[in-house]
C-alpha cells in the first residue's frame, strides 16, 4: 500500500461493549518512519486507549474496529499469537509509571531477559551485553546492580530509563511513550525527554509521544494530534500548532501551558550550559 | 534473613508474657471465689467460711498475686495447668489428647480450604464474569450462608442415614473426618476463595501485566507472576485464618461429638472447671501468636519489598 509509512491508522473507533458507549470515535493518522507524533488533551480523551488499540491491548470489554497497518501490514488480520510476536519486537511501549510497570517480586532483569527471549535467539550472556551497554548509554551507572534490583529499590527516572534501554535493544519499528514523565519530578522528566530524543536519532523508529507536558512535547515532537472527548480536534505540525492552532481548544491548550513550560526550558537551558 | 527471623521470635516473648497474666488474672473475673468453685465442683453438701479459708490456702490462693502468678507459669512451661476441679485429673492428661483431635481436625480442615480456596479463587479470577465465575460464586455464597449447625444436621441425616455412608460422630477412622471437615470447609472455603479471586483480579489489572503483554511476554508467564504476587497476599490471610479456624470447631466438634478442644471446653464452661479453661484459653491465644509469627515471616521470605526492610 503507502510505502512512506510506518503505521497508518483510520478510522479508529472504539468503545464500550456492554453500554456501547464510544469511547474514540473516527480517529485517523498516520506516522512516517522516524516521525514523532504527540497526542495532547486532557484526561479521559482517549490517548491511552488509542495507544493501546495499536497494540491490541485494551481490555476485554472495550471493542475497536478501524484499520491499523504496520508497513502496509493489516494489524486487525493478525492472530492473537501472531501480535503477541509484534509487540515487543515491532512495537514497544514505554509505560507512565515505571514503578508499576514491572513484577515488583521479580529483579528488573528477570524481565528483560525474558523479554528478549520472546524475541530472539540469543544466549543469556549476548542479551546481558546488550542490556548492560544501552543501559550505560542511557546514563545509568551500574547497570548489573539495576538488573539485580527489584522495582521498588530503583527511582522512576532510573524505571523509565530502564524501559528507554530496552526498546534500544529490541529495535521496534513504532515506540509508544503514554505520558512517559508525568510521574517523575520535572529534572528527572527533562531528562527523560533528553533521553527520547536520543532514542529516535539512534534508532530511527517513529514514535507516539502521548503527554501533558507541552515544553517536551514541543522539544521532540514533529507532529501533534490533539484529542478532546474521544476525537480528534486537530492535527498539524508542531511548529503550526504552537504558532496558531486554529481550533479554540489547542489554542486553549498552547496559551495556558506555554508560559509556564517556557519558563522551565530557560531554566533548564542555563543548567545545561553551566553543565556543559 | 535469619537475624529478622530471631528478632521476631524474641519480639514474640514479652508478647507471651502478656497472654498468660492476662489469662492467670482472667480466674479472678469470676463472681465466685474460686475455692467456693472448688468444693461445689467436688460436691460438697455444706460449705461453710471455715471450709473456704482452708480450701483456699490449701490451693495456695492466699499468696500475692504475682508469687502466683509466677508458680503457674513456671508450671505451664512445663505443661503442667493443675488438675480440674471436676475430676481432680490433671489438665494436660485431658487437654492434651484433646488438642491433638482438634489439630488435626483444623489441620485436615485447613489444609482443604487452602487448595480448594486458591484453585477457585485463580480458576474464577481468570474466567471472571463467565458462567464458571458466576456459578461457583453464587454456589459458595448459598453453602457460606448456612449456619453450620444446620448444614451438619442436613449432612448426617442425608450421608449418615439415609445413605448410611459415614458415622455420624465420633472419631473412629479416617471416614470420621468427613462430615466434620466438610463442614468447616464449606464454612470457610467460600469466605477465602473470595479474597484469593480478588487479589488475583486487582492484580491481573496493574500495570506490570500490561507492560508484560506489550512486551510480548506469554499469557502463562503473566500468569504465573499475579499468581506470586497474590499469593503473598494468601499466605498472610492463611496465617491468621488457621488459628481462627482452630477456635471455632467448637460448634462442629459438639455437633459430630468430637473429642477436641470444643467439646471439652463447653463442658468445662458449663461446670466452671477454671484451671481447664485457663489452659485452654492461653493454648489458643499461644497457637495465634505462633502462627501469626510464623505467616509473617514467610512472607517476608516470599516478599522482596518486605525483605528490604529487614
Ligand atoms: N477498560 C475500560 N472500560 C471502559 N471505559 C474505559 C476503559 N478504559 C478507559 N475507559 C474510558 O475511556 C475514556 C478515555 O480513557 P483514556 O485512558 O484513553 O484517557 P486518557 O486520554 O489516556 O486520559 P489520561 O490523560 O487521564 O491518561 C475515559 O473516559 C475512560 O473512562
Ligand atoms: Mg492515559
Amino acid at each position: 500500500m503507502n510505502g512512506m509509512h510506518v503505521l497508518e491508522v483510520e478510522h479508529l473507533n472504539i468503545w464500550e461493549e456492554r453500554s456501547g458507549r464510544v469511547l474514540v470515535h473516527d480517529s485517523s493518522f498516520r506516522l512516517a518512519q522516524g516521525e514523532c507524533l504527540a497526542i495532547v488533551g486532557e484526561s479521559g480523551s482517549g490517548k491511552s486507549l488509542t495507544c493501546k488499540s495499536l497494540m491490541r491491548l485494551n481490555r476485554t470489554g472495550v471493542r475497536q474496529s478501524g484499520f491499523v497497518a504496520l508497513n502496509g501490514e493489516d494489524l486487525s488480520k493478525l492472530s492473537d499469537k501472531e501480535m503477541r510476536k509484534f509487540r515487543g519486537r515491532r512495537f514497544c511501549m514505554i509505560m507512565q509509571n515505571g514503578m508499576s510497570a514491572f513484577d515488583p517480586s521479580r529483579p528488573i532483569g528477570a524481565h528483560l531477559l525474558e523479554t528478549l527471549g520472546v524475541h530472539f535467539n540469543w544466549s543469556r550472556a549476548e542479551m546481558e551485553t546488550r542490556l548492560t551497554a544501552t543501559m550505560s548509554s542511557v546514563g545509568l551507572k551500574e547497570p548489573a546492580v539495576v538488573m539485580r534490583s527489584y522495582p521498588h529499590e530503583l527511582s522512576g527516572g532510573m524505571l523509565q530509563r530502564v524501559m528507554i534501554s530496552l526498546a534500544i535493544v529490541l529495535e521496534p519499528d513504532v515506540i509508544i511513550a503514554d505520558e512517559p514523565t508525568t510521574a517523575l519530578d520535572a529534572v528527572t522528566a527533562y531528562e527523560v525527554v533528553e533521553q527520547f530524543m536520543r532514542l529516535r536519532e539512534r534508532l530511527g523508529s517513529a514514535m507516539i509521544f502521548v503527554s501533558h507536558d507541552l515544553g517536551a512535547v514541543r522539544r521532540i515532537a514533529d507532529n501533534v494530534l490533539v484529542m478532546k472527548d474521544g476525537g480528534v480536534v486537530e492535527h498539524g505540525t508542531t511548529k503550526n500548532i504552537f504558532a496558531g492552532a486554529s481550533h479554540p481548544y489547542t489554542r486553549y491548550l498552547v496559551s495556558s501551558k506555554q508560559a509556564m513550560s517556557r519558563h522551565f526550558e530557560q531554566l533548564m537551558g542555563d543548567a545545561d550550559v553551566a553543565k556543559g | 534473613m535469619l537475624g529478622y527471623a530471631l528478632k521476631r521470635i524474641g519480639a514474640v516473648i514479652p508478647l507471651l508474657v502478656v497472654i498468660s497474666f492476662l489469662t492467670f488474672i482472667l480466674n479472678g473475673l469470676s463472681p465466685m471465689d474460686p475455692a467456693e468453685v472448688v468444693l461445689h465442683a467436688q460436691g460438697v453438701p455444706t460449705i461453710t467460711e471455715d471450709l473456704i479459708a482452708a480450701t483456699r490456702s490449701e490451693l495456695g490462693m492466699d499468696r500475692p498475686l504475682l508469687a502466683r502468678y509466677w508458680d503457674w507459669l513456671l508450671s505451664c512451661l512445663q505443661l503442667d495447668f493443675g488438675s480440674s476441679y471436676v475430676s481432680g485429673k490433671p489438665v494436660w492428661s485431658l487437654l492434651g489428647p484433646a488438642l491433638m483431635n482438634t489439630l488435626n481436625l483444623t489441620l485436615v480442615s485447613s489444609l482443604f480450604i487452602i487448595v480448594l480456596s486458591i484453585a477457585l479463587g485463580i480458576v474464577c479470577a481468570l474466567r471472571e464474569g463467565k458462567w464458571l465465575d458466576l456459578s461457583v460464586r453464587s454456589v459458595s455464597f448459598l453453602l457460606t450462608s448456612m449456619p453450620s449447625y444446620w448444614l451438619s444436621a442436613l449432612m448426617v441425616w442425608y450421608f449418615s442415614v439415609k445413605l448410611d455412608l459415614l458415622p455420624t460422630s465420633g472419631m473412629d477412622s479416617h471416614l470420621s473426618y468427613v462430615l466434620p471437615v466438610a463442614v468447616i470447609v464449606i464454612g470457610y472455603a467460600g469466605l477465602y476463595f473470595r479474597i484469593i479471586r480478588s487479589s488475583m483480579l486487582s492484580n491481573l489489572n496493574e500495570d506490570y501485566v500490561l507492560y508484560g503483554r506489550a512486551c510480548g511476554l506469554s499469557e502463562r508467564s503473566l500468569t504465573i507472576q499475579v499468581l506470586r504476587n497474590s499469593l503473598q497476599v494468601a499466605v498472610s490471610v492463611f496465617g491468621l485464618a488457621i488459628p481462627v479456624i482452630l477456635g471455632s470447631t467448637v460448634v462442629v466438634e459438639n455437633i459430630f461429638a468430637w473429642p477436641g478442644l470444643g467439646t471439652l471446653t463447653v463442658n468445662s464452661i458449663l461446670n466452671r472447671d477454671f484451671p481447664i479453661i485457663q489452659a485452654y484459653v492461653l493454648v489458643l491465644a499461644v497457637a495465634f501468636v505462633l502462627f501469626n509469627t510464623a505467616s509473617d515471616l514467610l512472607n517476608t521470605a516470599v516478599n522482596p519489598k518486605l525483605r528490604k526492610g529487614i
